[in-house]
């Protein structure tokens, strides 16, 4: 069974919950979001990136993100996980899946599931450059 | 009671825990670290502090026997 909410070093990857989540059959929409461990110019040479929790709050709170999106929106499933630890840049690190009847629903649960983890689930991350050195991004 | 520290303020403070004596409202601890970590003041007065696994606002009272999360600006994502 895929957790639906999973916070943790190993990576489910969008294909498996696509191919193995039935979704029931009034659902006309399905959206994935994926972040990926970026190296931008203005960050410098980044190599990878390290994310810590506080986890026992973390998931915590990725689970009541995951209720709200779904009393909020008239959608059918949200998937939320989050790694942990070292991700190469390149790598995905977060991923929110919907399953909605409709599109318009089903971006919204999407985007309010996205932007609700970025601005209160207690995860952090370091970028570590190929010079070895580091420094923790300034978060919201 | 315990306080919890962690990134950016585990680093900085060398610690991810601590014990200290302190009774009050959320808002008068954020005082008290400012004025404990001075060095430290712009990163405490931006922190979010959880009890029991759940953010509590600049008012909810500590009894002093809570255990008290110290949450910097997330960045996850």
């Amino acid at each position: 069974m895929l957790p639906r909410v999973y916070l943790g070093v190993e990576w489910f990857g969008a294909e498996r919950i696509l191919s193995q989540y039935r979704p029931p059959k009034e659902c006309g929409a399905s959206l994935t979001f994926l972040g990926i461990a970026r190296s931008a110019p203005e960050d410098g040479d980044v190599q990878e990136l390290h994310y810590e929790a506080f986890p026992e709050m973390a998931i915590r709170e990725m689970e009541r993100i995951r209720e709200e999106t779904l009393s909020k929106f008239p959608v059918k499933e949200v998937f939320i996980h989050h790694r942990l630890g070292v991700v190469k840049v390149g790598e995905p690190s977060f991923m929110v899946v919907v399953f909605g009847g409709h599109r318009e629903e089903t971006f919204q649960a999407c985007r309010y599931a996205v932007e609700e983890v970025k601005r209160r689930v207690p995860l952090w991350k370091k970028e570590v450059f190929t010079d070895g050195a580091s420094r923790w991004v300034p978060g919201a | 009671m315990k306080l919890l520290y962690f990134a950016v303020l585990r680093e900085k403070l060398r610690k991810s825990e601590e014990e200290v004596e302190f009774q009050g409202t959320v808002s008068e601890l954020r005082a008290f670290l400012m004025q404990k970590y001075p060095e430290l003041e712009s990163l405490f007065r931006v922190v979010r502090f959880a009890v029991q696994e759940e953010y509590v606002d600049e008012e909810h009272f500590l009894k002093g026997q809570e255990q008290v999360a110290v949450i910097p600006p997330v960045s996850g994502g």
